[in-house]
This record gives C-alpha cells, sequence and structure tokens, in this order.
C-alpha cells in the first residue's frame, strides 16, 4: 500500500494518530526484526526527523552559523554530524511530530516554510515532506549499520540541497521592514496547492529499510507572483501601492540603483490564495490539540473553496525585546554583491489591477527517477487552514541563545553519554555473529547513544591483543558501472561510480 | 568567465562530493574514534550562490590551491577539465615493486567551456543562468549520491592510511586527488583504464 492511500490515512476517532497506531503498522507488523531493530529503527528514525527539521529551518533563519568538527562525538551528534539543536525548533517538533510511530502509520510529516510581509501578507515557499512508503522495502539494510549510514548521508545531502533552492537567498534577505520567513510543521499530506503553477519539486534522499523506505522530499514555489483579488473583501486588499524597492534591502536600494530601474509599483493578493485577516495567535497549548484535529480531518469530505476568505491563522508574533525572545535578525548581503534577481513588471504602477512580480532565481525542475511526483500534485489536502498550527517566525537571532531541550529532557534519551574512552568493545561481523552482536548491545542505554553504535565505538588496540578488536562491515559487491554523460549549457559533467 | 568564476563552480561540487565521503576519525597510536563532521556556509564571490562545505581549513586550502591552479590553467587554455578521484592505496608484495598502487574508486569530472560575452549586460545574465544551473547540477548531483554506491570498508586499523586522508588534523576523507588536463590528450586516468591495466599485470605474471 503506497503512503498516500486511502486505507493508509484512515482518520482516527479519538486523537491523533501519534497516540493510535493500527496493527497494520509496518513497524510493529515486522516479525523479521528484532526487538532491538525495532527499537534501533524508531529511535533512529525519530533523530533523523528531529535534525532533519533542524537542517531545513535553520537554513531558513537567514543567517551563517558554521559549526566545528568534533573528535568525540556529543550527545547530539547523531549521524556523527555536527548540528545545533535549536530549543524552539525541537520542541515544535516533537509537539508537532508526537509519536513518531505516526510515521511508519503512513502520516507524512511536513514542514513549510512561507514568507510574510509587513502588511502580513503571506505566500507559501516550500513544502518539505518526510514519509514513510511500506512498498520500497530493502531486505539487505541492516538497520544498526546501513540504515545509520544512509540517513547520516540524507542529512548531508539535505544540508546541501537547502542551500541550493531559491528560498535560501530569499531567507538572506529577510529583514523586518521587508518581508520574514515563517514556519511551520503538521503530520498529514502535504500541501502543495498554494506553492502557485509550477512549483518544482527535488528529493533529498531515500532511506531504504528492511520494512520500507523514509523519503525526504520537496516542493518550492518557483514562481513569486502576487495578483489582484476578486472576492468580496479584495477592495482592501487590490491596488496597494507599495515602494518600487520594497523588497529590497535598505543597503542595496542606495548602492544599486539598476535595481530600481524594471520594478512597478503595485501588489495585491492572488486569488489563488485566500486573504489573511488578522486573528489573534494561538497559544503553544492548543497547538497540539490542533494537530490532533487535523489528522483527524484528513479524510473529510470538504473541498476547500479557495475563493471564499477564509481566514488564515497568523503567525506567532514577534514578542517585544523586553520579553526576551525575539530579536530582530537582519542579515544583509554584502552591498558590493548585485542581487540577480529579476524585476518584471506588466505596467507602472497606475491601476488597482497592476501586478508586481518577481521572479524567484528558480531553478528547472529536476524530474526525479523513483520519486512519484503525483505524491505531492495528488494529494490535496483537505484540512482548513484554521486547523493547522500556526506559523512561527524565523526571524530571530535567539534561536542561537536558546538552550538545547534534549539535554535536559533524559526521557527522550536512553543514552546520555558516549562510553568511556577505555573499555575495549569487540567486534563482529554482524552476518556471521548477529547473537553476540545483540548480546553486546543488550544494554537499551548503548543502544540509542550515536556513538555505541559498533560501528562507531571506540575501538582500543592493546599491543597485546590486536586480533581482539575487528570493524562490522558491510561487504559490498564490487561492481562497476558507468553513469551515461550529462551535458548542458555551460558544463559537461562525466559522472564516473563504482558500486 | 572570471577564474573567480570558476572558483565558485567548482568548489561548491567538490566540497559537496567531499562531504558526502567524509568519516571523521582521528589517528591515534592504539586507538581510533568517530566524531563529528562541522560545516559551514560559504557565499561565492562571484555568483549568487551558497554553498556548504566541511569546516575544516586544512582541507579547504588544499582543495582551493588545486582550483586555483585549475583556474589559472584554464584562463591560458592548458586545460578545460577537472576531476575528483577517489582512491585507495594497494600495496604491492611483488618484491620488486615497493610502490603503492592507487586504485580509483570513484571519479567525478567536470568540463568547463569558456564563453566569449560582448558586454556587461551579457555577463549578468549568463551569471544568474550560471547560479542556477550551479543549483541545478547540485540537486543531480544529490540525486546521484541517493543512489547505492561503493564505498571501500575498513578491516582493519593498518588499513587505515589507504583508504583515509590522515595528513589532515582536523578531518580524515577518503584519500582523494585533484587533477586536471586538457579533454583530448592522451594517457588520461579512468577507472575503466585503471582496470585494464590491472587486468593486464595480473595476466602478465600468471
Amino acid at each position: 500500500m503506497l503512503a498516500s492511500s486511502p486505507l493508509n490515512s484512515s482518520p482516527t476517532i479519538n486523537g491523533s494518530p501519534a497516540g493510535q497506531f493500527s496493527l497494520n503498522n509496518p513497524i510493529t507488523s515486522a516479525k523479521f526484526l528484532s526487538k532491538h531493530d525495532r527499537e534501533a529503527l524508531l529511535q533512529y528514525t525519530k533523530h533523523f526527523t528531529r535534525k532533519a527539521v533542524q537542517i531545513i529551518v535553520q537554513s531558513r533563519l537567514g543567517d551563517k552559523k558554521p559549526t566545528k568538527s568534533r573528535v568525540y562525538a556529543h550527545n547530539t551528534d547523531w549521524f556523527n554530524l555536527s548540528i545545533k539543536d535549536l530549543a524552539q525548533i525541537t520542541n515544535m517538533t516533537k509537539l508537532s511530530l508526537g509519536n513518531v510511530e505516526s510515521l511508519f502509520n503512513s502520516s507524512p510529516f511536513c514542514i513549510e516554510i512561507s514568507l510574510r510581509t509587513p502588511e502580513n501578507q503571506t505566500m507559501i515557499l516550500e513544502t518539505w515532506c518526510i514519509l514513510f512508503n511500506d512498498q520500497l522495502v530493502d531486505a539487505s539494510q541492516k538497520v544498526c549499520f546501513s540504515v545509520y549510514k544512509k540517513m547520516s548521508l540524507v542529512l548531508r545531502s539535505l544540508m546541501c540541497l537547502t542551500r541550493s533552492l531559491p528560498t535560501y537567498q530569499l531567507s538572506r534577505r529577510q529583514n523586518s521592514d521587508t518581508y520574514v520567513l515563517l514556519y511551520r510543521m503538521y503530520c498529514g499530506e502535504p500541501i502543495v496547492h498554494h506553492l502557485g503553477e509550477n512549483y518544482a519539486t527535488a528529493k533529498v534522499g531515500t532511506v531504504g529499510t528492511p520494512i520500507g523506505s523514509i523519503i525526504v522530499n520537496v516542493a518550492y514555489r518557483t514562481r513569486l507572483t502576487m495578483t489582484p483579488q476578486n472576492s468580496q473583501n479584495s477592495a482592501e486588499y487590490c491596488g496597494i501601492q507599495i515602494k518600487d524597492d520594497h523588497f529590497t534591502p535598505n543597503q542595496l536600494r542606495s548602492e544599486s540603483p539598476a535595481l530600481t530601474k524594471k520594478q512597478s509599483a503595485a501588489i495585491s493578493i492572488s486569488p489563488s490564495s485566500p486573504p489573511y485577516s488578522d486573528k489573534s495567535p494561538r497559544s503553544f497549548s492548543d497547538q497540539n490539540s490542533l494537530c490532533k484535529r487535523s489528522t483527524s480531518n484528513l479524510n473529510t469530505i470538504c473541498e476547500t473553496n479557495l475563493s471564499k476568505n477564509t481566514p488564515k491563522t497568523q503567525p506567532i508574533p514577534m514578542r517585544s525585546d523586553s520579553e526576551g525572545n525575539n530579536m530582530q535578525l537582519k542579515k544583509y548581503r554584502d552591498p558590493d554583491e548585485s542581487s540577480a534577481d529579476e524585476y518584471n513588471s506588466s505596467s507602472i504602477g497606475s491601476t488597482p489591477d497592476t501586478i508586481y512580480y518577481f521572479k524567484l532565481k528558480s531553478a528547472a525542475f529536476v524530474p526525479s527517477t523513483s520519486f512519484n511526483n503525483n505524491y505531492f500534485s495528488s494529494s490535496f489536502s483537505n484540512l482548513s487552514e484554521n486547523d493547522l498550527p500556526p506559523f512561527i517566525t524565523l526571524l530571530s537571532n535567539d534561536f542561537g541563545n536558546m538552550s538545547t531541550s534534549d539535554a535536559k529532557n533524559a526521557e527522550n534519551f536512553l543514552a546520555q553519554s558516549p562510553p568511556p574512552p577505555n573499555n575495549l568493545v569487540e567486534y563482529q561481523q554482524q552476518k556471521i555473529l548477529p547473537n553476540r552482536h545483540l548480546k553486546m548491545l543488550n544494554n537499551e542505554e548503548h543502544l540509542a547513544s550515536p556513538c555505541s553504535l559498533p560501528n562507531f565505538k571506540m575501538l582500543e588496540y592493546h599491543n597485546n591483543n590486536f586480533n581482539e578488536a575487528k570493524s562490522v562491515l558491510n561487504q559490498a559487491t564490487d561492481d562497476f558501472v558507468f553513469i551515461e554523460s550529462v551535458s548542458l549549457f555551460c558544463f559537461k559533467v562525466q559522472i564516473w561510480t563504482i558500486f | 568567465m572570471y577564474s573567480g568564476d570558476t572558483k565558485n563552480i567548482f568548489f561548491p561540487k567538490q566540497l559537496l562530493d567531499m562531504l558526502s565521503k567524509h568519516t571523521p576519525k582521528v589517528d591515534s597510536p592504539n586507538a581510533y574514534t568517530i566524531g563529528s563532521v562541522g560545516f559551514c556556509d560559504l557565499d561565492c564571490d562571484f555568483l549568487d550562490y551558497t554553498y556548504v562545505q566541511i569546516n575544516s581549513n586544512e582541507l579547504a586550502q588544499q582543495v582551493n590551491q588545486e582550483i586555483i591552479a585549475f583556474s589559472e590553467g584554464l584562463k591560458a587554455a592548458e586545460c578545460n577539465k577537472i576531476s575528483l578521484e577517489f582512491y585507495t592505496k594497494k600495496k604491492r608484495s611483488w618484491p620488486l615493486n615497493f610502490q603503492s598502487e592507487n586504485i580509483p574508486w570513484e571519479i567525478w569530472t567536470i568540463k568547463i567551456e569558456l564563453m566569449q560575452l560582448s558586454n556587461e549586460n551579457e555577463r549578468q545574465v549568463l551569471r544568474e543562468k550560471l547560479s542556477d544551473m550551479l543549483g541545478e547540477k547540485v540537486r543531480q548531483i544529490i540525486e546521484i549520491m541517493d543512489k547505492p554506491d561503493y564505498t571501500p570498508k575498513l578491516q582493519n586499523q593498518s588499513q587505515l592510511d589507504t583508504i583515509y586522508e590522515s595528513e589532515f588534523k582536523d578531518i580524515q576523507p577518503y584519500l582523494f586527488r585533484i587533477y586536471y588536463s586538457l579533454d583530448g590528450t592522451v594517457n588520461q586516468v579512468s577507472v575503466g583504464t585503471t582496470m585494464k591495466r590491472m587486468i593486464k599485470d595480473a595476466l602478465s605474471f600468471g
């Protein structure tokens, strides 16, 4: 059954799927998976999802925060990646995701990035989706080794992909005076109808497991347009005059006169995206109930009428500095760098219907060979916008000052510290002696720690006992495969790989 | 195309590959550990693009030197193709040959064609297209990395130096080398030619 099929996405009556998973849950019904592997897979998936959210949201904060390589992996350095966990993001992830088993119960987990202007006009830019497909089974993958390494690779790919999408450049230019980027998370089918026409998709990676595959995808807007709205309340939105350099940072306005040449003046809300009215922000306590309510409406047959003035939940307002939780993050590009954004206009703002848009630095659509694009296009969400958790502004550099919550929450960690360095750990070939491996990892406290995996334990070679320590391997057959070359505009890339 | 553009094109791709094929370790006389990899974002100087690289000054310096040399050669029309090769060392047991042999297991090649532009406007337009294209190529690389591939496996500590680069103090990537050439020249190293040579050597001693 596909992840998007109605059978797998049946709504629950009481609470979210997080609290009730069906007997057909792949991870519970997989008899061939040992208890150890099952728990490991759940743990890895949970931390993989959390890290993925951290990477996505942190990449849209608009700043560059390097991390250092560490000789000894920290508690939070899952998948051997030094990624700082920001507390607010972690808390929101826990709140939205709930029990990670819901992911295996065909309930995708989505992260949405949107843009908001000071006039409270919002536009969805990206929808990231982490889903589980129980039909793409890879029995050759060992949970504790191959799956872990592949998750690390997918997270690295995610890190690169977040920087190569057009939204990243927008995030670097965000400003409280021009626009800010928001994020929100929800469980359920990804919402893509508000990404505009000709939105593009990209696959980050696939993690094959013995019970299915975890797939990470993204759908992103390629054209940023705001057109006049023809609804009843459109009068207050049509023909809003803005400055020519509304989307230009202050420093560029004075030093890049070329940017002002091609700009028109009016901006109004697109009829495809409902207008957004002021609404009191929801508190964090309501978000959990929202998440449950949203998942219960997954299969509700009520088509969303886009022409109505469906009020949209407002993002959580930025608190004042006195509350200590919101500091303006002003990140400008170097004024010497010229912006490559194109500004096109149909007319120079004199009529209410004047359209002002600028084209995102869109990439060509890259079709994925194995990714089913229909997953995004066919799965229209029946959720009302009110039922989804509100957006959270990304314009806050207080993220960096927040301490990690994971380190404080001992309940979520089965292991708190890596094994001491003077332990001698014995390695064995997993396929040869699985029982001894299970005995070695019988202690649950070592199960979850990223440093406790056999591949990543510390080896201490005593001079007299050199043969006692062996590394665990997955021997891959050596086949040579040549991938055909791809030629493009300026580059000719020939790629050879051996697998 | 400026040499700086070349560097900005090649740098992210090479470092993307390095990012994916890298396992952090620290050698010590009696033990090795696997730590964690740090990252940093770098903005291109002449393109509207940002890429991620491993936070290692030594690695970046070594790669940067090769790329700058390639860009100089590109300007002088001495080379137009640059390759990143990951290899393992194979110690020969034949008594007459004590040198180890480098066996490549993955090679990435980028061929660059220079274009003559007549005015600044064209350059601006092409720069934007180049940024978009660079993002597209990165996405293609990510797609390729998602496919099953071969990576050398470590069996014991004595093989560390045959698989991983141990010169850097903070990270130990897979053994790699960067070389550049002019397309069409003879003696181009490739996996196929190396395999042929190995088979030929094996048959000659058989």
